[in-house]
């Protein structure tokens, strides 16, 4: 397979990753959006939380880059289940324990307000991201020998057992058992956000979810610390031949659970189809012939971008001998000692040692 | 161009967070050169890396991801010139690279060879040390082969001596084994460095050491170690080549094949084909080597006094918070043979101004002294302890004084240096015995020298050995007690004696390095306002603070000592 390791790497890099403004920026919101909640909580009397815990992509680091940072953050917050007690002593619906989170969100200052939702609270800002709130209780409860035990339980259309954490976790834990590497978020992770930014890659696809996407990877991961662009044609490649044998997803964590819809999910179909057609866009990088610029195109191809080809320019322009760019190393050498230049380094030191 | 967050990964570990690739016409042709810079750039130089390049330890100054070696570590960068800096490393850089071109700068390989055979290591490779003179001619040596370390010398006895004061007196558990020093007539190039056993044996042959090979071949060892010598313009280099024997071949059946020996009875193998066998059909593994002959360890220190140092025996009386630091001081000078009389032990309040700490709580301070001497300076010669008074090894050991090239006493005790003094006195005063000591809180410093003409030390002191020179007076008592009989002691901390400790130190040297017969004093006087604070002031003594004042110790008519 013709070589792109470099020109994947940049692509991850300098389009897909979050930049670290951008995850500083989130952080910050995420914590605004805490602390109205809290207030909003405590002006209402209502009870405490016990805490919050990001969850999902933003939790796990597989977010990818977005034109219109159409960003969702997942925040849960998490309440004792004896604090959550309704107005006649019963426990708090989950509908209810929405509607108050929502309420301590609203403080008035949205345009869209606060919305309560099927498994959250979503807060809508106009930038254009969302954050959204899952509501937990912490359930504390005792077997027939007196043993207590916690579980988590989630405010859907009724109380579920479910704990997002355990998610993180677990994908925490792939990635480091299953990358050869330990930098720049190891090679698994890698993985994810580029076949995450390819699903995204036109706004026509409809592809199973970022969440199916990156259980697929830890599934079929084919990693190959030397060649990031070998890893993620191999594992595009095992995902699709996955998807051949079965189109159902299981929920990683959640036993009997699945993230697909049904046998047949479109989605998962869609994503298998289109992983198809990626995988037959990079054959001529099979061939023996294939060249730099041939392999780039069909990269261009897969990411529906012209970041590979413009790379692929800029460092022919840079390697043309004879052209406007070249320096003359005479001149440089004479630069180098003219006034001005040679004042500026010291090479024996300031005659100071300790 | 500017570089991408790809471009600066080839720089893993360089620390680079930005640059820029520009492409420059060199007389054979362009090649694309990056600047580069830290995050501490405009305080850091900026650096170069080629990356049209030939294969690595072609061209000297050019390091493994094609970063350029410009500037000596030393170097230091205007911040406020960036730009200047910028053009002084690329200027450089081109200039570097039009010298490769040329191959007008091939020697660098040679002058500074260290650095090019340690880049050519492999990432895990034995460590060895060198007791070596770095000299011709090509020899027979000695090769200690320890963990973590192995040692070269040119004598069993080197061996267990620098290993007996580096260890302690552990056993040593390997004997040592023959090898072989090659001197050669120049350093080695890259592509001279011998890759396979075929071009070592050539090596060992132009260097004259094929008969030496030959004896240590018919041993049969696993391994024989080769150290390679040779003279640069930046002084001589060594580096080391182990040659391992071919491994035997096991094949089933039981079979075995043996590559050394097969085809001859032992002992009936052409001392030729024997050699080949081993050498030309084994592997070899290449190490650095770190010197550590008396003549590296010190003669960094470009003394010029050095082999008047190494030849004498100090004697030191005292091995307290001035006698030890002292001692210290002139082991780190070149002194290499000195014998350490302290009756004490030290204790948890000492740690504070004695260059010995808790490790050596409750041992005795010449014994414990000894051992941090011997371990940390292994280079050392005889260095020995005798736990008692000065008096007691009199009696019992009276050589250890007349064979002495210069005596410290840094007891501050005038009934033990009174006592001295009159030996000295008896004796001729045949060599100088310097004293020194402290005055209270180390407000001022004393190193009095006596030799044979001049006063004598009782000259200069009162009947109770107040010295004349004393130069702070106090109104109120100095000397603190411990909540125990008789268990006084003079407040002062390590940081104020260090001047103290410093001027004694540079009067014993003068006094071991130079013909001196004078008796004379050097007298520290210390910061006024220090002195104030603890409650003293300076006596009529001339002198002024914060200098060091050298006056003659006269003699008095009216000694009862020496007139």
């Amino acid at each position: 397979m013709f070589d792109c390791e470099d020109d994947i790497l940049a692509y991850h890099d300098d389009e897909i990753t979050l930049p670290q403004p951008e995850r500083t920026a989130m952080r910050d919101r995420r914590n605004a959006n805490r602390d109205r909640v809290k207030e909003g909580l405590k002006n209402a009397s209502n009870p405490r939380p016990i805490e919050f815990k990001g969850q999902g992509s933003y939790a796990m680091r597989t977010m990818t880059q977005h034109p219109e940072n159409n960003y969702d953050i997942d925040d849960g917050v998490y309440f004792e289940m004896t604090d959550l007690v309704g107005p006649k002593g019963g426990d708090l619906s989950p509908l209810d324990a929405r509607q108050m989170v929502r309420d301590a969100a609203d403080d008035g200052c949205f345009k869209t307000r606060p919305e309560v939702r099927k498994n959250c609270v979503r807060v809508v800002y106009d930038a254009g991201y969302h954050i959204d709130i899952p509501v937990y209780r912490r359930v504390v409860t005792r077997d027939a020998f007196g043993q207590e035990s916690v579980h988590y339980e989630l405010a859907s259309s009724e109380w579920k057992r479910s704990d997002a954490r355990d998610v993180t976790k677990w994908f925490d834990t792939e990635n480091n058992r299953q990358s050869g590497d330990t930098s720049n978020g190891r090679q698994l992770r890698r993985i994810t956000r580029e076949i995450k930014k390819f699903a995204k890659s036109r706004n026509s696809w409809r592809l199973l979810s970022g969440f199916g996407i990156t259980k697929l990877v830890a599934e079929c991961f084919r990693g190959n610390v030397n060649r990031e662009d070998a890893a993620l044609y191999d594992t595009m490649k095992a995902i699709r031949d996955r998807l051949n044998l079965d189109l159902v997803v299981k929920h990683p964590v959640t036993l009997n659970e699945t993230i697909t819809n049904g046998e047949k999910d479109p989605k998962a179909v869609n994503l298998k189809d289109r992983l198809s057609d990626a995988i037959n866009w990079l054959a001529p990088l099979i061939e023996a012939n294939c060249t730099r610029e041939k392999a780039v195109k069909c990269w261009d191809n897969v990411f529906n971008t012209d970041f590979f080809s413009n790379r692929f320019e800029e460092s022919t322009q840079a390697a043309t001998a004879g052209s406007a760019s070249v320096l003359s190393a005479g001149l440089l050498i004479e630069s180098g000692q003219s006034e001005g230049a040679r004042d500026a380094v010291q090479k024996q030191g300031g005659g100071r040692y300790a | 161009m500017q570089l991408g967050s790809t471009e600066l990964r080839v720089y893993e570990g360089r620390g680079f967070v930005a640059g820029w690739r520009f492409t420059i016409q060199f007389s054979d042709g362009t090649r694309r050169l990056d600047l580069l810079v830290d995050e501490w750039f405009p305080r850091s130089a900026p650096r170069a890396a080629l990356i049209d390049r030939p294969d690595f330890l072609t061209w000297p100054h050019v390091e493994r991801d094609g970063v350029l070696c410009l500037l000596p570590g030393t170097a230091a960068v205007d911040p406020t010139n960036p730009a200047g800096a910028a053009r002084v490393t690329i200027g450089s850089a081109c200039e570097l690279i039009e010298e490769c071109v040329a191959g007008s700068n091939t020697d660098d390989f040679r002058q500074e060879f260290l650095s090019y055979w340690n880049w050519a290591l492999p990432e895990k490779h034995e460590a060895f040390y060198s007791l070596l003179a770095p000299a011709q001619p090509t020899r027979a040596i000695r090769v200690w082969n320890g963990k973590p370390f192995a040692l070269l010398a040119d004598s069993d006895q080197d061996i267990s001596r620098w290993l007996t004061n580096r260890r302690g007196e552990k056993d040593v558990d390997d004997l040592p084994s023959g090898g072989l020093f090659l001197w050669l007539d120049a350093a080695l190039t890259p592509a001279e460095y011998p890759a396979s056993g075929g071009a070592l044996l050539e090596l060992v042959r132009s260097a004259g050491g094929i008969e030496i090979l030959e004896r240590l071949v018919k041993a049969n060892p696993n391994r024989i170690v080769i150290a390679l010598g040779a003279p640069t313009s930046n002084g001589p280099c060594v580096a080391v080549v182990s040659a391992w024997r071919p491994l035997a071949k096991t094949y089933p059946k039981g079979r075995s094949r043996n590559p050394v020996q097969d085809g001859f009875r032992p002992g009936k193998m052409p001392a030729r084909m024997l050699i080949q066998r081993y050498v030309a059909g084994g592997q070899v593994v290449w190490s650095p080597v770190e010197r550590v002959d008396t003549d590296w360890i010190l003669g960094r220190n470009k003394s010029a006094h050095i082999e008047r140092l190494l030849a004498a025996r100090v004697v030191v009386l005292g091995c307290g918070s001035v006698g030890a630091p002292v001692a210290l001081a002139l082991i780190q000078a070149g002194v290499s043979n000195m014998t350490l009389i302290d009756p004490d032990s030290l204790k948890w309040a000492n740690t504070t101004r004695h260059p010995l700490g808790a490790s050596s709580v409750g041992r005795n301070k010449a014994e414990a002294l000894t051992e941090h001497i011997r371990r940390d300076h292994p280079h050392v010669g005889d260095i020995s302890a005798h736990p008692r008074r000065w008096q007691d090894v009199m009696r019992t050991s009276p050589d250890v004084y007349s064979t002495a090239t210069l005596i410290f006493s840094a007891m501050g005790d005038w009934e033990a240096e009174g006592g001295l003094n009159e030996w000295h006195v008896a004796s001729g005063r045949r060599f100088p015995i310097v004293y020194g000591w402290t005055e209270p809180f180390a407000c001022a410093g004393h190193a009095v020298a006596i030799c044979g003409e001049g006063g004598c030390f009782n000259c200069g002191m009162s009947n109770v050995g107040v010295a004349v020179s004393t130069r702070t007076s106090w109104n109120a008592a100095t000397v603190r007690q411990e909540p125990a009989c008789g268990a006084n002691y003079q407040p002062y901390g390590a940081v104020a004696l260090g001047h103290v400790v410093s001027a004694i130190a540079g009067v014993t040297l003068t006094y071991l390095t130079q013909d001196v017969s004078q008796s004379s004093e050097v007298v520290w006087s210390g910061e006024e306002e220090f002195l104030k604070a603890c409650g003293g002031s300076w006596t009529a003594t001339p002198g002024t603070a914060n200098s060091l004042v050298k006056r003659p110790w006269e003699r008095r008519p009216d000694c009862p000592t020496c007139a």
